[in-house]
């Protein structure tokens, strides 16, 4: 009987382990937390609605399907605090329909330039550039782009895409572009 | 009867024992020089393709140490010894002058100078130099830094030269330049489309070393100043930059991420073997040697936002140099050792400050530009020069070390950066 | 070093004490108050001597007349024989006589004149004890006078001298503060003019000794400690020659001890390079 009840309890515990770690599948190591799961369900839902309806509008949504993800990957500039290197949340989705596109095309390779602002000095931007192009590349690599996908240079200051000397200017210096070299 | 002669030997030894008197003074000003350099006398009859005194007096006035004095001012303009009236320049508050000839010779010029001390009506220099005509600006340089190590007793820097990087509003085009301590005789040593950034004298002033992104990506080149030739030296994955050269010109410092994270390493020129110096996963840049060839000033954030540490190449220690403030980066030692000159924030502004290396004392020395960065101090510790932001453009400006003499270099075009003082030639 | 090098006390103090042993000795060495030289005594003995010579005198007498008596007689004798021999020596006799006579007379004075001299000089031996007695007598008073006017004096002396002293004193702490006044003045004066080069530490240090004349003004500036730093030494060199004239007091005896020459020592402690 307790060998019994052992077993269950295991059984129990290695589902919801299994549960868990799928629940946490696409969550990068910046600790955002919540918003990382739905997207991913809410992606896996999409595919599943997808594949049920296929039957019905398959290529039709499938077809909205690509439009939606083209449209994310229109955006190609990622943004960052200053003398931060941490993803913010609003480029993630963004950030995800590249990743997904790198892992569908793995002849597709991109450059991840990073940039900084002009306040500090030039080396340490020229670092801090990079470090914000490396977070993008793995998250780029935490959903599914490969590591040979993937070139990563930083600018530091020296390619500004502002020359004011005001926080306007400088939050749009603040930034990683995803260049695509072939598609 | 014994009574008084005791008393008279007691006044005797009274007075033997009165000691003289002694008064101390512990205060005075370090405030410019008031000098006043007259205007050299010519023999010719064509004017001279450079103005010895006015390069002289220029160059004077810009150290920050010496105050001239206008030629309009000038009661008198003496060329020799004798006709100097000593009352004259007391009435002016100068406290030395100096006087001197051109003379025009069978392969070249001559000049005389002679510097006098007007409180103790007394010569105290008295040199002689010869130059050809396209070396008259270094000849007038020379006597300043003649002048300027006798007066003040630090050698001079008016021979130096800079190195620079000048860029457009665009972006689009990155010369590298050369020019003498004032910016005069501007030459371009290397023009890209890409950025430039990191320029380093090597100590024998005989190669500059950069970073440029002409293969798409920063790597560190080494450029010959006579002849031009250029050579690749670090390229490895990732990224390649902040070339610090040792004293004795044997070792480079650099910064490497080709293990994904930047960290500082040593090359041995010979050898061209690096090795890795710093292993922390925190951002490590800006190296920078201090003067013993030894320990190596370096940027980290691992602290949190960018500090100054120093390392012991000899076993890898680290120890935190700056804690004032949020941000400090871009150590560069002072020759003697006693200074470190650095960019600090302070007040969401970012400025050059100095601190003293013994005792930790910071000084701020920049107030009147903001975005200051790319400290090079001079080669006779006196000086910073450094980039700065002045309306819409990048210049260059200076301070002195303590921070009391302000001013900028001019700048004809574009955008002026990251400057870097050459050493003193021998 | 010289004797006479005015900045060194030497000879100052050798006039000093010269001065003192002269005046010391002075009252310390007994001067006599008139010139005084006495006569030779004569001896005491002089009413003996008179006696003894009358006796003789007298035998002597009676003698002559003996002989004179049979002098006499043989003449007569003589005479007798030869009344010209007789006459002679009649004459002879008479001459003879008068010479007795003479000397008789001679003898008679003589002797008077040594009684009045004798009695002479008894009157002024007696005289002379007399005053010798009166100026013994005198000296002794005077001495008793004497020694009565040197205690006094001493008592003055010492009365003197503790005003002395305590003036001294006085002029002692008043010199004191007004060479601390003026000290303070200089230093105020010459900090205000110095200008040192960059490239100094504050604990670089240079010493001058400054001679002055009474008016203030800089004689001489004399490097006696350099800091190494000929540009710093140049410096309080200029910054002395500008304060010139230097601030001093205007009592001599001050100006003399403390400001004619003295020593200045300079540390820019204020220096931050």
């Amino acid at each position: 009987m307790q060998t019994t009840a052992l077993y269950k309890t295991l059984g129990l515990a290695f589902g919801a382990m299994l549960i868990s770690a799928c629940a946490s599948k696409g969550d990068v190591n910046e600790g955002a937390g919540s918003t990382v799961a739905p997207t991913a369900t809410e992606q896996q839902a999409e595919e599943t609605n997808a594949v049920e309806n296929a039957g019905v509008n398959g290529e039709a949504m499938e077809a909205e399907a690509n439009e939606a993800q083209a449209a994310l990957r229109e955006q190609t500039v990622f943004y960052f605090d200053f003398d931060q290197s941490t993803l913010k949340s609003e480029g993630k989705a963004a950030l995800m329909a590249h990743a997904a596109f790198l892992a569908a095309n793995p002849a597709a390779s991109v450059v991840l330039e990073g940039h900084a602002d002009e306040r500090g000095t030039v080396e340490y931007n020229l670092a801090l550039g990079e470090r914000r192009s490396m977070t993008v590349r793995r998250f780029l690599m935490a959903n599914g782009a490969n590591g040979s996908q993937l070139k990563v240079v930083s600018f530091g200051e020296e390619r500004p895409v502002m020359m004011g000397h005001d926080e306007g200017s400088y939050s749009k210096n603040r930034r990683v572009e995803v260049k695509y070299q072939s598609r | 009867m014994v009574k008084r002669s005791l008393i008279v030997l007691m006044w005797l030894f009274a007075h033997l024992v009165q000691a003289e008197l002694l008064i101390e003074v512990t205060q005075g000003k370090q405030s410019a020089i008031p000098v006043a350099v007259v205007p050299f006398s010519w023999n010719g009859s064509s004017a001279l393709p450079e103005d010895i005194s006015a390069i002289v007096t220029n160059d004077l006035a810009s150290s920050g140490y010496f105050r001239t004095l206008g030629t309009a001012s000038m009661i008198t303009q003496p060329h020799q010894l004798n006709d100097v009236i000593y009352a004259d320049w007391s009435r002016l508050k100068q406290d030395f002058v100096v006087i001197g000839t051109v003379e025009l010779q069978a392969d070249g010029y001559a000049v005389q100078f002679h510097v006098m001390d007007v409180h103790q009506q007394v010569e105290i220099l008295r040199h002689r130099v010869k130059g050809k005509a396209s070396q008259l600006r270094d000849l007038a340089h020379y006597i300043s830094d003649f002048i300027f190590k006798k007066l003040t007793g630090v050698p001079g820097v008016f021979s130096t030269k800079l190195i620079y990087v000048t860029t457009n509003r665009e972006r689009s085009r990155f010369n590298l330049n050369y020019a003498d301590a004032d910016g005069a005789r501007e030459q371009l040593i290397y023009s890209s489309k890409h950025p430039i950034i990191s320029p380093a004298w090597s100590p024998d002033a005989k190669k500059v070393a950069y970073v440029s992104f002409e293969n798409g990506r920063s790597e560190i080149f080494f450029q010959e100043l006579a002849t031009g030739k250029r050579e690749r030296v670090v390229a490895f994955d990732g990224s390649n930059s902040a070339p610090a050269f040792s004293p004795d010109g044997t070792r480079l410092a650099f910064v490497l991420s080709k293990l994904g994270n930047p960290d500082v390493y040593v090359m041995d020129l010979a050898s061209r073997k690096i090795e890795r110096m710093t292993n922390h996963y925190a951002i490590d840049t800006e190296p920078q040697w201090d003067v013993d060839g030894r320990h190596i000033f370096f940027t980290s954030s691992r602290a949190g936002g960018p500090q100054v540490y120093k390392l012991d190449t000899a076993n890898k220690q680290v120890e935190r140099v700056t804690f004032e403030g949020s941000y400090n980066a871009r150590a560069r030692i002072t020759a003697d050792g006693r200074k470190l000159v650095y960019v600090h924030k302070a007040n969401d502004r970012f400025h050059i400050a100095s601190q003293d290396v013994k005792s930790g004392l910071v000084h701020i020395l920049t107030s009147e530009t903001e975005l200051d960065e790319s400290p090079s101090v001079a080669p006779n510790g006196s000086m910073v020069i450094y980039a700065a932001s002045e309306a819409d453009r990048s210049i260059l400006a200076a301070v002195s070390v303590d921070g009391d003499v302000k001013f900028r270099l001019p700048s004809k075009y574009g955008d002026v950066r990251e400057p870097a003082w050459s050493p003193i030639f021998q | 070093m010289s004797w006479l090098n005015p900045e060194r006390y030497s000879l100052p103090l050798v006039i000093s004490v010269v001065l003192h042993i002269v005046v010391a000795s002075l009252f310390l060495v007994e001067w006599p108050t008139e010139p005084h030289v006495p006569e030779p005594v004569p001896p005491h003995v002089v009413a003996t001597v008179v006696q003894v010579q009358s006796a003789a005198e007298k035998q002597r007498q009676l003698e002559a007349d003996k002989q004179q008596k049979r002098k006499e007689l043989a003449a007569r004798r003589e005479a007798e024989r030869k009344k010209k021999l007789a006459e002679q020596k009649k004459r002879e006799a008479e001459q003879k006589k008068k010479q007795a006579a003479a000397k008789k007379r001679e003898q008679e004075k003589a002797l008077k004149e040594k009684a009045l001299a004798e009695k002479q000089a008894k009157d002024k031996a007696a005289k002379e004890k007399a005053a010798k007695e009166k100026a013994a007598e005198q000296a002794k008073q005077k001495a008793v006078q004497e020694q009565n006017l040197l205690e006094q004096m001493a008592q003055e002396e010492a009365a003197a001298e503790l005003k002395e002293q305590q003036e001294a004193k006085i002029q002692a702490e008043r010199a004191a503060s007004l060479t601390l006044e003026f000290t303070d003045q200089i230093k105020a004066r010459v900090e205000s003019v110095w200008r040192y080069p960059p490239a100094v530490t504050a604990s670089q240090e240079v010493e001058v000794r400054i001679t002055l004349v009474p008016t203030g003004q800089v004689l001489q500036v004399q490097i006696t400690k350099s800091s190494g730093n000929t540009a710093l030494d140049r410096s309080v060199e200029q910054a002395i020659r500008k304060a010139s004239p230097l601030p001093v007091p205007k009592d001599v005896r001050v100006f003399e001890a403390n400001f004619r020459s003295f020593l200045m020592k300079f540390r820019p402690e204020n220096a931050t390079w």
